[in-house]
């Protein structure tokens, strides 16, 4: 062997290809999770009030957003107006639908490429860089719909400029087993949640118990239930002026109710319940009782009408503050990497689209899965035909935002939304039974986030 | 036409031939297009990631040098410190229970029986299996509601009177979680051992036996020494698989519950991607990387004595 072959031979060769082999492993263990792709470039400054607008026709926009699944007729609607504005106009709008979404939008804001008008459903506050203000399609629609509901701005304003346009709420009612009810006398789902827990301590002695998803594993039903009994007993995560107010005796009477709740009354399992676990269980005849949107009612008249017959929907109950709803905003907004031609066709087609003219039939074909946001559609023949759903026109006007009682969403009230931290709250407080302990840990939570923002 | 310009091809082709022709050159050149891959889809967005982890980096926003402040707010959160400590839980009793899985698989499958090879392979389908399709069948077994366990322990047998919280309770969640991996990966350790143990000259063994040596000690005495080289290596590798993992936390718990089962990597992930905070998420997996570093410098020194060894 000469002196040159032992330079690289195969132990040589071995080695360094381990090496790199190492290095590829240790790269790949610590590359960042999120697409590593070029900084951004600085936000187009007034992209929205662009001085010189040029005519929009020709333009191609381009639509991102996750696709209505459980309701495919939504999805057709949107294209079928698409395609018909698009082609009186001369605009060519593209569309691009993933379940898994939130990665491609984050992709299209840091490439600036890909997207112009997005579809989102959690706070855009944390997409508040890359967001044009449209503000001039929300007022317009502001003036035709009577004035939006408080969930609107409370979602879509951040220092003074909106984000997006909510599109509508889903708003969470009582689903009930109306056989089961009278069974134990009822007619209807009790007013209030004392007399809910008394009738649910019944039904699971029968072994039909409620399934209220106190839960942080998901993030509609996760968000949406627990405050439905925050709010009820008077607590809530924040005051009108933006200090912290969860630390109270009223959300420790909520956390007390929701352990009598959980043990008297609920499936043990509604403390790890995903968003469709609650669905599962009443589908399958486990629990008696779930706040949901429709995505109970309407699966069950298409496959089991006979447990369709058998359920109904209600009002969430009272609590000693009062009645509550809680409403999830769906939105659109325009990326701001969206100039000239394209932001003036991506305005006017969202202007059209979402106008009170042509907007009822997204929420007709909803049946009451998403609800307006004006209070004008009170007359508009947008709601379900369906008397099992007629609760919906009573819900849309009831129904707040997570982060009550802020006016306008903060960034900590848009993580404490995102990381369902009420939810969590809720599902320690029941599993352990023990509200001061649960409250203590999540409030330390809260001080994680305060301190990360 | 001049002496240099004809000259000229000549040189360059008879360059290119010697450096084809020397062994020294030979390796550099094959190996340049692995390590220029490795550089642009590797280095980069290591670095990249590097640099993030020292700004503020927000989703839309440019970023910000700040220096070591993304550091020191992790540092004094407690999602952090739990992040930490859960990791090194599952990381640590993951290893263990594979390991000692994977040792004995290997030396059951080293032994001849009917339908050895059919075993074989099918004891490997855990690890074939993706992981995406075999989480969520572990979630529907340990679901709150609907598991198939709880079901059977429960109401079919009546042996318990509650239902396990595989997925709700912080213990049983976690413990639920190191099974999956162990479940996953014990495979690709048998395997593994199996074929060091086979690696092992029969001739040694029955030597070991004529001069009296018990199946128990001849195992620990012989065999285990002589495949250690790859139990660290097999170990080191997965050390780093399991510290930096996402898909089944993310997959089966989401991190709950109360953050009983966030992991460096689901943190970086809620933290970056679902909170839009680039900077900090990518300080989490930062925090990871002299950890790997430590065994990564192990690995290879064991690679190195075992190529000695040969």
């Amino acid at each position: 062997m000469t002196d040159r072959k032992q330079l690289m031979n195969r132990r040589t060769f071995l080695r360094t290809t381990a090496l790199g082999v190492t290095g590829v492993i240790l790269a790949a263990c610590t590359a960042p999770v999120a697409p590593a792709v070029a900084p951004t470039a600085a936000p187009a400054a007034g992209a929205a009030a662009a001085p010189a607008a040029p005519a929009m026709e020709g333009a191609t926009i381009k639509f991102l957003g996750g696709p209505w699944s459980f309701l495919p007729d939504l999805d057709i609607v949107i294209d079928s107006f698409a395609a018909e504005w698009g082609k009186e106009n001369n605009v060519t709008i593209t569309f691009e639908r993933d379940a898994q979404v939130l990665p491609k939008i984050q992709t299209a804001i840091e490439t600036g490429s890909g997207a112009n008008i997005i579809q989102f459903s959690s706070p855009p506050a944390i997409f508040a860089n890359a967001l044009v203000d449209v503000k001039e399609i929300v007022a317009q629609l502001d003036s035709e719909g009577g004035g939006y509901l408080p969930n609107a701005p409370y979602q879509m304003v951040s220092e003074g400029r909106w984000l997006g346009v909510p599109i509508g709420q889903h708003n969470w009612f009582i689903n009930y087993r109306e056989d089961w009810l009278k069974e134990e006398g009822y007619d209807a789902f009790p007013e209030t949640w004392e007399e809910a827990l008394s009738l649910g301590a019944k039904l699971k002695a029968k072994g039909r118990p409620y399934g209220m998803p106190f839960t942080d594993l998901a993030g509609g039903d996760g968000n949406a239930v627990p405050r439905l009994v925050l709010w009820a007993f008077g607590g809530k995560e924040f005051n009108a002026d933006g200090s912290l107010t969860l630390d109270s005796q009223e959300t420790l009477d909520a956390l007390e109710f929701a352990i009598r709740l959980h043990n008297e009354a609920g499936d043990p399992g509604e403390v790890g319940y995903d968003d469709g676990a609650n669905n599962a269980a009443f589908l399958a005849g486990q629990i008696s009782m779930t706040p949901n949107v429709n995505t109970i009612y309407l699966p069950a008249k298409k496959n089991n009408p006979e447990l369709a017959a058998n359920m109904n929907h209600a009002l969430p109950p009272q609590g000693p503050a009062g009645r509550f709803g809680y409403g999830s905003l769906p939105w659109w907004g325009i990326l701001n990497q969206t100039e000239g031609a394209e932001l003036d066709a991506a305005k006017a087609f969202m202007a059209a689209f979402l106008s009170m003219k042509n907007f009822g039939a997204f929420y007709k074909a909803g049946q009451g899965y998403i609800l307006p946001l004006l209070p004008n559609y009170d007359n508009e023949p947008i709601w379900p035909e369906d008397p099992k759903l007629a609760i919906a026109k009573e819900m849309f006007k009831l129904a707040l935002p997570a982060g009550y009682a802020l006016p306008n969403q903060t960034k900590l009230a848009a993580l404490i939304q995102d990381k369902i931290v009420i939810g969590k709250l809720f599902s320690q407080a029941c599993s352990t039974g023990d509200a001061r302990g649960a409250l203590d840990g999540v409030m330390k939570d809260i001080a994680d986030l305060e301190l990360l923002t | 036409m001049d002496f240099a310009t004809r000259s000229q091809p000549r040189s360059l082709g008879s360059t290119i031939s010697r450096l084809l022709h020397k062994d020294s050159s030979l390796g550099y050149i094959l190996l340049s297009p692995g390590f220029i891959f490795l550089t642009v889809m590797m280095a980069y967005p290591f670095f990249y990631a590097v640099y993030l982890s020292f700004t503020d980096k927000q989703i839309g926003a440019p970023a910000n040098f700040t220096g070591l402040l993304n550091y020191t707010k992790l540092l004094s959160t407690t999602l952090f410190s739990k992040t930490v400590l859960n990791s090194v839980i599952y990381t640590t009793f993951a290893l263990i229970l594979k390991f000692c899985g994977g040792l004995a698989l290997g030396v059951m499958l080293n032994r001849q029986f009917i339908g050895q090879r059919v075993v074989r392979a099918l004891l490997l389908l855990p690890w074939i299996m993706p992981t995406v399709f075999s989480t969520m069948i572990w979630s529907w077994i340990f679901h709150p509601t609907f598991s198939i366990i709880n079901d059977i322990l429960v109401t079919k047998t009546g042996l318990l009177s509650e239902p396990v919280p595989f997925l709700l309770d912080e213990t049983w969640a976690m413990a639920s979680l190191i099974f999956i991996n162990v479940w996953r990966g014990v495979p690709f350790f048998g395997i593994t051992f199996l074929a060091a143990i086979q690696s092992v000259s029969p001739e040694i063994i029955e030597a070991s036996k004529i001069d009296g040596a018990s199946p128990w000690g001849s195992f620990w005495r012989i065999t285990f020494p002589m495949i250690l080289p790859v139990v660290v290596i097999v170990m080191l590798i997965s050390t780093i698989g399991t510290l930096g993992d996402f898909d089944l936390p993310f997959l089966l718990t989401r991190g709950g519950p109360n953050n009983a089962t966030t992991l460096f990597a689901l943190t970086a992930y809620t933290l970056s991607l679902q909170s839009g905070m680039i900077g900090l998420g990518a300080a989490v997996t930062m925090t990871m990387f002299p950890v790997l570093v430590v065994l990564v410098i192990v690995s290879l020194i064991s690679v190195r004595r075992q190529q000695q060894q040969d």
